[in-house]
C-alpha cells in the first residue's frame, strides 16, 4: 500500500519541483556560526603567586643573589657581619689577673647594613620594613655582660649599661628594632664598648679557651617597588601554535577582571601577535603579524597582601583586513610600575593575582567547514 | 430531485473520505456500505525546506553559510517551526441502514508523529547569543501508533435536519514523547545558565530500558520481551455532527471530529530536570594548567551538564494525550440551471497540543453524476498560505473508487519530496462497495 501511494503522489510531486533546490549537485558544508557576537565564559584562574609561577627557579640565583625569600615568604635583602670575635684562650692571656674578673674593649666599629640593599634599589626595589639588632655569643658556663653605646643614623643613640648575656648562649640579642616607613639604615657605629668577662673564663669554657666570644649585628629589609622598573619586560609565549585561522574569527574581545594582591603596578604596553611564515627559499620562521591588532588597554591596579585590588582587563585581538591567522606565539611587553594607594607594599612571593570570569566574546562569527 | 441531492451529499461525504468525516452525513444514505484499506496521509509543516538550503551559484547552502543574511534566514523561519505527520489506514469499516438512523462500524490504525523546534535555537546558530534569555521550551518531539474501533449513529430528524455521532474506541500501540515542559537558556558575558525541565516517555510493553549506576535512563539497553500489538494505552474520542438543508439545493454541514484522547501508560519514563550554571572553569592554578587537568575539569563540567539533560528513570507514569482535534465546516449549493454543478465552501480547523493550529477556507466547484463520477475542485488559503484540491470517484457496478489531494503552492526538492515552503499534504485513497 505504501509503494502505491508513493508511486500515485510522485508524479504530483515532481511536477512541482523545484530544480533550484536539487540536492543532488551537493550542499556546501560551510557553516558561520554567531555572526553578529557571541560570549563564552572562560575560566577563573589563579590564584596565581610568583612562588607558582617561578615554580623551581631560584628568584635569589636568577636576581644574581641579590635578595631571597624568607621563611614567610618576603623578599628581602639580609646582612649578618661579625664586629668582633674574640678567642677565650687570647682573651685569658690577656687578662691582668686571670682569677679576676675582666673587662675587655672592642674597638670603636663604623658599619654600613644598609649596603645589603643598594643592589636590589639598581632595580627599584627599596627597603620597606627593616631589622636591625645586635647580639653576642658566650659560650662560659658563667655568664658575661655588655656595655657602651649603639648609634644609628635614623635613630637616636641607643646606651647599653652593663647588659647581661646569658651563660652559654648561642646568641643573644642585645638590640632589636623594626624601623617601618623609614629610610635606608645607612650606618651605625659602637662606642665604647666593653664585654665584662668573669673570673676565670678559661675554666668556664667547655673548649678549654677554644671558644670564640662573638659580638655582631644583623640586617634584614623585606623589600618594596620603589620606583618602575626602566624597561619594558619582554614576555615571549611561544609554540603556543592556535590554528584559528581555519575558523575566518575577525574580532575577539578576552575581558576579565584582576584582582591583584601584589604591590605592584603591571601595565600590558602591547602586545605581538607571531605567525609563522616561509620565506622564498622555503624557510619558515616566526615573525610580527602586521595583520592583527592588539588593544591591550590593560593597567593592573597595585593592591597588598590580604587586599586585593580588583582592574577590568580587555583584550582585542582584531584583524586589520580579512580574519586573524593562525598564532604561533606571542609577545608581550610588560611594564611594571610602583605600587599606588596606601596599604602594605612589600614584596611576597606568595601574593597572589587572580584573573576572575576571563570571558571572550567573538564578533563576526565563527567558520566550520562540515560540522 | 431530493434524492439526487442527498446521493450527491452522501457521494460528497464518502467521495472526500475523512476529509469530511462528518458523522451525520451517513443519515441520509440509503443502503449500506463496506470499506475497505482507506489510507489517508497528512502532512503539514509551517516551514518548508527553502528556509534552510538556499540557492547559491549551482550548490546549495544552508541558513547558516556566510553568504546568507540573518534576515535572509531568520525571516524565514516561524516562531515555532514544526512539522506533522500522519497516516490513517482504515482496514475495514461497515455502514448499514437501520430502524431509523444509519449505523457504522469502522476499524483501523492510525501514526502520527511530530516535531517542534523554536526558532531561538536556529537564532542562537545564526547571531550568537546576544539576545539572551532563550526560552526553548516549544522544543518537542513525539510518535503515536494506535489503533480505532469506532461506531457511529445519524440520524435524520425530519427532512433537512440530520445528526450524527462516533464514539471510537483507542487502542494505544506504542508511543514515544519528549516533552519540554521549560527549557530557558541565559546567556551573559559571565555565565550560561540552563534550566531544563522535560520528561522523555517510551512505551514499550514488558520491554524495559536499562539505567546506569547512577539511576540514568539508557535507552540503548533494553529487557525483557515486547507484546508488539499488545495496548499500552487506551482512550476514547469522539465525532459529532450535523446535516442542515434550509432550503433545495443548499447543504450545511459542521462537525467536531476527534474530541478526546488516549491514557497512555510510559514505561519507560524519564525526567530531565535541574538547573546548571556553567561560569567557566574554576581555579585555574598552575597546578592545574596541564592539558590532560584542563580536559579532566571540561569533562567535569560535561557531566555537570548531563546530570541535568540526561533523564533520569523514574517509575512507570500515566499521560493523557489529545488527539489533534478537527472542526470542520461546508456549505454546497447546486446550481438550479444545472443540479450536477454545485459551488462549496469548506472550512477547516485543527487545533494541535505541541504547535500553532492549522487552518483553511476554501471555495470550490463540484461536478456530480451520481452512480458515474464526481469530480470537485477547490482552492483557498490557510495558515500555510495558498491551498488547493482535488478530489474525484468513480463508480462501476457496486464499486466506487475515489482519490483526493491536496496541497500547497512552493514546489519540492526534486527527487526528495520534500516541500520548500510551508505545506498541507494531502492524499487519500479508498475503495469503496455499496450495498445496494
Amino acid at each position: 500500500m505504501k509503494r502505491f501511494y508513493i508511486l500515485i503522489s510522485l508524479p504530483l510531486l515532481w511536477s512541482c519541483a523545484n530544480l533550484d533546490y536539487d540536492i543532488s549537485n551537493g550542499i556546501d558544508n560551510e557553516f558561520t556560526l554567531f555572526s553578529e557576537e557571541i560570549s563564552v565564559p572562560i575560566a577563573d584562574i589563579g590564584p596565581l603567586s610568583p612562588k607558582q609561577l617561578l615554580g623551581d627557579t631560584d628568584l635569589g640565583s636568577a636576581l644574581g643573589g641579590l635578595f631571597k625569600e624568607d621563611g614567610e615568604g618576603y623578599l628581602v635583602a639580609e646582612k649578618e657581619e661579625t664586629i668582633c670575635s674574640n678567642p677565650v684562650y687570647l682573651l685569658y692571656l690577656g687578662s691582668l689577673d686571670p682569677t679576676k674578673p675582666m673587662d675587655a674593649n672592642i674597638d670603636d666599629f663604623n658599619g654600613n647594613p644598609g649596603a645589603s640593599t643598594e643592589g636590589p634599589a639598581g632595580i627599584g626595589l627599596i627597603p620597606a620594613i627593616q631589622d636591625f639588632s645586635l647580639f653576642a655569643t658566650n659560650p662560659l658556663t658563667e655568664g658575661m655582660s655588655v656595655s657602651g653605646k649603639l648609634t644609628l643614623s635614623t635613630l637616636p643613640t641607643e646606651v647599653f649599661d652593663k647588659v647581661p648575656v646569658d651563660a652559654g648562649a648561642k646568641d643573644f640579642e642585645l638590640f632589636h628594632k623594626t624601623f617601618d616607613g623609614q629610610n635606608i639604615i645607612d650606618a651605625f657605629s659602637l662606642v665604647n664598648m666593653v664585654l665584662h668577662l668573669p673570673a676565670s673564663l678559661l675554666e668556664k669554657d667547655p673548649l678549654s679557651g677554644f671558644s670564640s666570644i662573638e659580638l655582631g649585628y644583623r640586617y634584614k629589609a623585606q623589600l618594596a617597588l620603589g620606583s618602575d622598573f626602566p624597561n619594558t619586560i619582554p614576555i615571549p609565549i611561544n609554540d603556543v601554535d592556535l590554528p584559528i585561522g581555519q575558523y575566518r574569527v575577525k574580532d575577539v574581545l578576552l575581558s576579565t577582571e584582576v584582582s591583584n594582591e601584589i604591590p605592584v603596578t603591571l601595565v600590558l604596553e602591547s602586545v605581538d601577535v607571531m605567525v609563522k611564515e616561509t620565506d622564498d627559499e622555503g624557510n619558515e620562521k616566526t615573525v610580527v603579524s602586521n595583520n592583527v591588532i592588539i588593544t591591550p588597554g590593560l593597567t593592573v591596579a597595585s593592591g597588598c597582601s590580604g587586599a586585593p585590588v580588583v582592574s577590568p582587563l580587555a583584550i582585542r585581538i582584531k584583524a586589520k583586513e580579512g580574519t586573524l591567522p593562525d598564532i604561533a606565539g606571542l609577545q608581550l611587553n610588560l611594564f611594571v610600575k610602583t605600587p599606588t594607594g596606601e596599604g602594605d607594599k612589600r614584596l611576597n612571593m606568595n601574593q597572589s593575582i587572580r584573573f576572575n570570569n576571563l570571558r571572550a566574546t567573538v564578533s563576526g562569527g565563527i567558520t566550520f567547514q562540515g560540522l | 430531485m431530493k434524492k439526487r441531492a442527498i446521493l450527491f451529499l452522501a457521494a460528497l461525504a464518502i467521495g472526500i473520505g475523512a476529509w469530511a468525516q462528518n458523522p451525520a452525513e451517513n443519515a441520509s444514505l440509503e443502503s449500506g456500505y463496506v470499506r475497505v484499506g482507506e489510507i489517508q496521509s497528512i502532512s503539514r509543516n509551517n516551514v518548508g525546506a527553502s528556509s534552510f538550503l538556499f540557492p547559491s551559484g549551482d550548490k546549495l547552502v544552508t541558513g547558516l553559510h556566510s553568504s546568507i543574511s540573518d534576515e535572509e534566514f531568520l525571516g524565514g523561519l516561524k516562531a515555532v517551526n514544526s512539522l506533522y505527520s500522519q497516516i490513517d489506514y482504515n482496514l475495514v469499516s461497515y455502514g448499514w441502514k437501520g430502524a431509523r438512523g444509519f449505523h457504522t462500524l469502522e476499524i483501523g490504525a492510525k501514526v502520527n508523529y511530530g516535531l517542534s523546534v523554536p526558532k531561538e535555537i536556529f537564532q542562537i546558530l545564526k547571531t550568537g547569543t546576544a539576545q539572551s534569555p532563550y526560552d526553548l521550551s516549544s522544543l518537542r518531539a513525539f510518535g503515536n501508533v494506535y489503533g480505532e474501533i469506532a461506531y457511529g449513529y445519524s440520524l435524520p430528524l425530519g427532512d433537512n435536519f440530520s445528526v450524527g455521532g462516533r464514539v471510537k474506541l483507542l487502542a494505544g500501540l506504542n508511543s514515544a514523547d519528549v516533552l519540554t515542559r521549560r527549557l530557558n537558556l541565559t546567556t551573559t558575558e559571565d555565565q550560561y545558565i540552563i534550566d531544563l525541565d522535560a520528561d522523555i516517555d517510551l512505551t514499550n510493553r514488558d520491554k524495559k530500558a536499562g539505567t546506569d549506576d547512577e539511576g540514568y535512563l539508557d535507552y540503548s539497553s533494553f529487557s525483557g520481551k515486547g507484546k508488539l500489538g499488545v495496548p499500552t494505552g487506551g482512550g476514547l474520542a469522539m465525532d459529532l455532527g450535523l446535516v442542515w438543508k434550509p432550503f433545495d439545493g443548499f447543504t450545511l454541514s459542521a462537525s467536531v471530529l476527534d474530541i478526546g484522547g488516549i491514557l497512555w501508560y510510559y514505561g519507560n519514563a524519564g525526567t530531565s530536570s535541574g538547573s546548571y550554571t556553567f561560569e567557566g572553569l574554576k581555579d585555574l592554578t598552575t597546578e592545574e594548567m596541564e592539558q590532560d587537568k584542563i580536559m579532566a575539569k571540561i569533562n567535569e563540567v560535561g557531566q555537570e551538564i548531563l546530570a541535568v539533560v540526561k533523564p533520569k528513570a523514574v517509575d512507570g507514569r500515566f499521560k493523557f494525550k489529545a488527539l489533534p482535534l478537527n472542526a470542520n465546516m461546508n456549505a454546497s449549493y447546486e446550481m438550479p440551471f444545472w443540479r450536477n454543478l454545485s459551488v462549496d465552501a469548506s472550512g477547516l480547523y485543527t487545533g494541535y497540543s505541541f504547535c500553532a493550529p492549522y487552518w483553511e477556507a476554501r471555495g470550490g466547484l463540484s461536478l456530480n453524476f451520481p452512480g458515474i463520477a464526481h469530480l470537485g475542485l477547490s482552492a483557498g488559503g490557510g495558515a500555510y498560505g495558498f491551498v488547493y484540491g482535488a478530489k474525484g470517484s468513480v463508480e462501476f457496478q457496486s464499486f466506487r473508487l475515489y482519490a483526493a489531494y491536496e496541497n500547497g503552492i512552493g514546489g519540492v526538492i526534486p527527487y526528495e519530496d520534500i516541500p520548500l515552503k510551508a505545506n498541507n499534504n494531502c492524499l487519500l485513497i479508498g475503495l469503496l462497495y455499496l450495498i445496494k
